[in-house]
């Protein structure tokens, strides 16, 4: 390794110190540094990397499936290094690097990576794993529009070697195998459709499912043997009849309920597991059979795959729990609509919630634009007495939404703080009762931090 | 009294949270006693635009706005005698831009739209982005428009139309004239979203009020109680870089 990497990592090493001595987290700002002092630290580092160098995006469970894949690896022994959540850009991969001092080797690089940064990013990493896990309408502000975003993965998905991992039961990411290197293999997951229980056809299709319902190929409109939730099932163009790809990894739910899922997933060679894992809802059944099927394209055994599955517990801010004045606070990233959907439905059927607190931010990192929150089904609230707190830059907006979404403004408070605003929902909640704190990425950040300093959540960068 | 409501292309032209804007006509109206029937119009449905009382068209993808595109060929001249009996019709962005003459791409090539409003829109280099504010003279105290614009497309106004506010802060039609949207009769044509009424409780009501009028209601009742949409409204005034009293 070079003198110029050296000094890139000693230079990034005193900033994570510096920041954490200050109580904060260092997450982009060391790996800015990182690339100042050497714009090629990332490419030379990672290609030390013994055994994988993977990749992983799409709009919704990046950060789940990269901690599950982490959880799988390290289950087989190996030396990983992950960068932390959300920070999926290029600094934020080089402080990953430096903070787990992948300078003096490491087995596996596993980054999550934000859809836009792919091809850059692949150009440093040279990824030889790959995993895309579906394309849901987000921040829209930020991209343009969801073609645009497929089009960035597509050419990130050129600089990718070795295996793709593609979730089959999302039509615009199933589309993407045509377009990858030749010599890439193509590992297609999904979940079979009858297993899905409750969660079928949770989403309201003409109501929420507006994301793909058109044939890539040819415009058709898709017609669906079954959806699990959005537009992710058996779709079927009727004009062209292109279909959902044969599955190579199938994950089966067994049994749910909202602490967890037991779920079966089969592997292409016979092979077949049972696992517990430890977060409810359809949505992490998908990320635990996208890192299953890349666990397994990176040689990674059953069993290890299975003690990873079972070890996870939450990544950052997707169902953390955590204790406050005899209540159990439930943290939830919350960014879009379905990934909102989801968690209000688990909300509205927990007959333990006392209170509910939702924080809107419009931070670069959220999406400037808020209108989604109206594609949110927030009439879920509506049914019930809990008291409702609305916190963030945009909590007015969030008001308006409830109130129109038809709730009684006696349950309704605006608390623009958000830490006051949880104390308030904790204060209104019964003791016992569950608290359930609804968050946009900044507002989860912001909120964290202050729980951080409290010693009341564990520290973020080891999330 | 029940006003007809229709939806057009609800799942086709719902990019930005556009639904939020049906859903406060019609909160608006049943907190008033008067019924509403919410008719979603899908691609391809039989439907007379002339039975209803407001229509109301959001923003799509390219690949979504492309069918839109193509029924509303079929339902030029219905659409055309709605807007000539004065039907309300507030579009949204994409539905704002399909109302005009056509839509000039890149390479030149124009996508011809409906003509019912007198305007035309050209693809720009960059995208105009960001929390906006305006000021319309059809609307009463405080008169402001708040809300949030995403549009590659520059629009240009002939004389047939009228801007419908005047640009406080944002880019509004083109980035260049100040000007905000369209008016032509009842026809409404805005680049704002965020939802765009449920914040701005006045241009709802002026939307109501036209269609009420139409069938001949005098009056919309006791005002409603706006206080918390009018604080989202200097939220987002104040987000746009506007200070609620100079407005
Ligand atoms: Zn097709």
């Amino acid at each position: 390794m070079g003198i110029r990497a050296r000094l890139a990592h000693i230079f990034g090493k005193l900033g994570i110190r510096v920041l954490r001595l200050l109580g904060r987290a260092a997450t982009t700002a060391p790996g800015r540094v990182i690339l100042a002092v050497d714009p090629g630290f990332i490419s030379r580092v990672s290609g030390q990397v013994r055994h994988s160098r993977a990749v992983i995006t799409g709009t919704n469970g990046k950060t789940t499936t990269a901690a599950l894949l982490e959880g799988m690896m390290a289950g087989a022994g190996w030396k990983v290094v992950r960068n932390a959540s959300g920070s999926n850009m290029a600094a934020g991969i080089a402080t990953a690097l430096v903070d787990h001092d992948a300078i003096s080797g490491c087995d596996a690089l596993v980054a999550e990576v934000d859809e836009a940064a792919l091809a850059g990013v692949a150009a440093m990493v040279q990824p030889d794993l790959a995993v895309v896990t579906n394309f849901f309408r987000d921040q829209l502000d930020r991209y343009g529009e969801l073609d645009r975003t497929v089009d960035l993965v597509r050419r990130g998905l050129e600089r990718v070697r070795g295996t793709a991992c593609l979730n089959a039961d999302d039509p615009r990411v199933a589309d993407l195998a045509d377009s990858l290197p030749g010599e890439v293999d193509t590992v297609f997951f999904g979940l079979a459709g009858e297993a899905s229980g409750g969660e079928r056809d949770a989403v309201d299709p003409a109501a929420a499912g507006l994301d793909t319902q058109f044939c890539p190929r040819c415009g058709g409109r898709f017609t669906y043997e079954g959806r699990v939730f959005g537009h992710l099932g058996d779709y079927r163009c009727p004009d062209c009849g292109w279909r959902r790809p044969a599955r190579h990894v199938v994950g089966r739910i067994l049994d749910a309920d909202g602490a967890g899922l037991l779920m079966a997933i089969d592997f292409p060679d016979g092979d077949s597991l049972v696992a517990k894992l430890g977060v409810p809802g359809a949505y992490n059944a998908y990320n635990a059979v996208g890192a299953a099927a890349a666990a397994r394209a990176a040689g990674i055994d059953g069993p290890a795959i299975r003690a990873g599955l079972e070890a996870f517990t939450g990544a950052f801010g997707r169902m953390e729990r955590l204790s406050l004045e005899d209540r159990e606070v439930v943290l939830a990233l919350s960014k879009n609509p379905v990934g909102f959907d989801q968690i209000l439905r688990a909300v509205a059927d927990d007959a333990g919630t006392g209170a509910v607190l939702v924080g809107i931010n419009d931070g670069h990192a959220d999406g400037r634009d808020i209108s989604w929150l109206w594609d949110v089904d927030f009439e879920m609230l509506d049914a019930g007495e809990v008291p409702v707190v609305v916190s963030g830059t945009r909590a007015e907006d969030m008001a308006v939404r409830l109130k129109y979404g038809g709730l009684d403004l006696e349950r309704l408070q605006i608390v623009g703080d958000l830490e006051g605003a949880l104390e308030r929902a904790v204060e209104r909640s019964p003791r016992g009762a569950r608290v359930y704190a609804l968050l946009t990425y900044t507002a989860m950040l912001g909120l964290r931090e202050r729980l951080e300093r409290r010693g009341l959540v564990g520290e973020m960068w080891r999330g | 009294m029940r006003l007809r409501i229709g939806h057009m292309y609800p799942d086709l032209m719902n990019l930005y949270g556009d639904r939020g804007n049906v859903i406060a006509l019609a909160r608006r109206l049943q907190w008033r006693g008067i019924e509403a029937e919410i008719v979603g119009i899908a691609a391809g449905d039989a439907a007379a635009l002339g039975d209803f009382d407001l229509l109301f068209m959001g923003g799509g993808q390219d690949r979504e706005q492309a069918i839109v595109c193509r029924d509303l060929e079929a339902r030029r001249e219905d659409l055309r005698r709605a807007m000539e009996a004065d039907v309300v019709l507030l579009a949204v962005c994409g539905g704002y831009q399909l109302l005009g003459h056509y839509y000039r791409m890149p390479d030149g090539r124009e996508i011809p739209g409906l003509g019912i409003l007198d305007l035309h829109t050209e693809a720009g280099p960059t995208r105009m982005i960001g929390n906006a504010a305006c000021r319309s003279e059809y609307l009463p105290e405080p008169g402001t428009l708040v809300g949030f614009e995403n549009h590659g497309g520059r629009t240009y106004l002939g004389p047939g139309c009228a801007p419908l506010a005047t640009v406080l802060s944002g880019h509004g039609n083109n980035g260049e004239d100040g000007g905000e949207g369209a008016v032509y009769r009842n026809v409404f044509g805005t680049y704002l979203h965020g939802s765009l009424l449920p914040k701005n409780p006045h241009f709802a009501d002026l939307l109501l009020g036209r269609a009420l009028a139409r069938r001949g209601a005098g009056t919309m009742g006791d005002p409603l109680d706006d206080s918390l949409e009018w604080r989202a409204h200097r939220v987002a005034l104040g987000l746009a870089g506007v200070d609620g009293r100079e407005a």
